[in-house]
């Protein structure tokens, strides 16, 4: 092969190249929010013993008013105490990802609501329409061999009362 | 397979990655920019427009350019900060080159409605929107070129000859569109 047309392959091996890292990037990008849509559908299942498995081994998490926590067990602590939160009659609608991936790690942010249907009143449930939170998701994600999993996760509820001025609560996310 | 073909393969398949960024990227800019109206941050809002982009939100009339956006959301800031939740789904991008067109829907769950003395806090009225937009490559970045907004439920926006016409078809006029986004 003349050296001329081996430019040429080469060139177009190295474009292939570029175009391959594109595409990654942008699964990545779907693989992630599988990875995040499906850890807010486990929430919303109560399936509180799946949630560690979706953290990197060191990640930390910062959700509400309960601080930080950091790494995978105690994270799985942290879950396993929310078993004993009753929350029922509860819709949880994940919204509006802008997913950046850079690499092996990627930022993400996402908009989340919680349809809540059952109240109390005077030790009774009472079947109440209408309420809703809204919170804010910004987390950062990192590639394991096992798949994107969350190596940060930060939770507020900002309307219609953020987390920041109204901290007395009981429930959690 | 030979170079020529090799490198037909490579400039349709830079085609269709360059088609599917640009989905992303377009997506990343609505869900964005509506994150930010939820959030009040009008600031960053502006320059999401293109300089020469034409704004048509429910009855605030027709907008054109940054000057009259930037006054439309000086408006908008001054109609108060409520304690809304917005949720924008179902998007449909076009991309064509350097320009796109795009729908999505809309909800906006109310919370707080004025009363004597006071903000009262009621749950469960909501709105549905419709986005119907263009954007534009600009210097490699996507924004809006133009953006149509209407609420088509449970009262749908409508001039007056909108309105004549729902009437004709015997629609009842309810009371509670004509609001502010």
């Amino acid at each position: 092969m003349p050296s001329d047309d081996r430019g040429v392959r080469a060139e177009l091996v190295a474009e292939l190249g570029r175009l391959g890292a594109r595409l990654r990037d942008l699964e990545a990008v779907v693989e992630i929010e599988d990875l995040h849509r499906g850890f807010t559908r486990a929430v919303a299942d109560r399936q509180f013993d799946t949630l560690s498995g979706f953290f990197t081994a060191d990640a930390a998490i910062d959700m509400r008013r309960h601080g930080e926590v950091h790494g995978r067990d105690a994270i799985k602590r942290h879950f396993d105490g929310m078993e004993s939160v009753p929350l029922t009659g509860a819709g949880y609608l994940l919204s509006s990802p802008v997913v950046h991936v850079t690499g092996d790690s990627a930022a993400g942010e996402w908009t989340w609501h919680r349809f809540v249907a059952d109240a109390t009143v005077a030790g009774r449930p009472v079947r109440v329409w209408g309420v809703w939170e809204e919170g804010r998701y910004r987390c950062s994600y990192r590639r394991t061999e096992y798949g994107w999993r969350f190596s940060r996760l930060h939770f507020r509820v900002v309307r219609p009362d953020d987390d920041d001025s109204f901290s007395d609560r009981s429930d959690d996310e | 397979m030979t170079d020529d073909e090799l490198e037909a393969q490579l400039v349709a398949l830079r085609s269709r990655v360059r088609m599917l960024e640009d989905v992303e990227s377009i997506k990343k800019l609505h869900r964005t920019y509506v994150r930010h109206l939820a959030d009040r941050q009008w600031d960053d809002m502006l320059v999401m427009f293109t300089s020469d982009a034409v704004v048509d939100l429910r009855h605030h009339g027709v907008r054109h350019g940054h000057a009259q956006i930037a006054e439309l959301f000086g408006a908008m800031r001054a109609a108060g900060n409520p304690p809304d939740g917005y949720v924008l789904s179902s998007p449909v991008i076009d991309v064509d080159a350097d320009t796109a067109i795009g729908a999505w829907t809309w909800h906006r769950h109310r919370c707080e409605f004025p009363v004597m003395g006071g903000q009262l806090r009621v749950f469960g009225p909501w709105w549905e929107g419709r986005y119907r937009c263009t954007y534009r490559r600009d210097e490699g970045r996507w924004k809006f070129s133009a953006m149509h907004f209407r609420l088509v439920a449970p009262d749908p926006d409508g001039g007056a000859d909108e309105t004549d016409t729902a009437q004709v078809r015997g629609e009842r006029a309810i009371g509670g569109a004509g609001h502010a986004i």
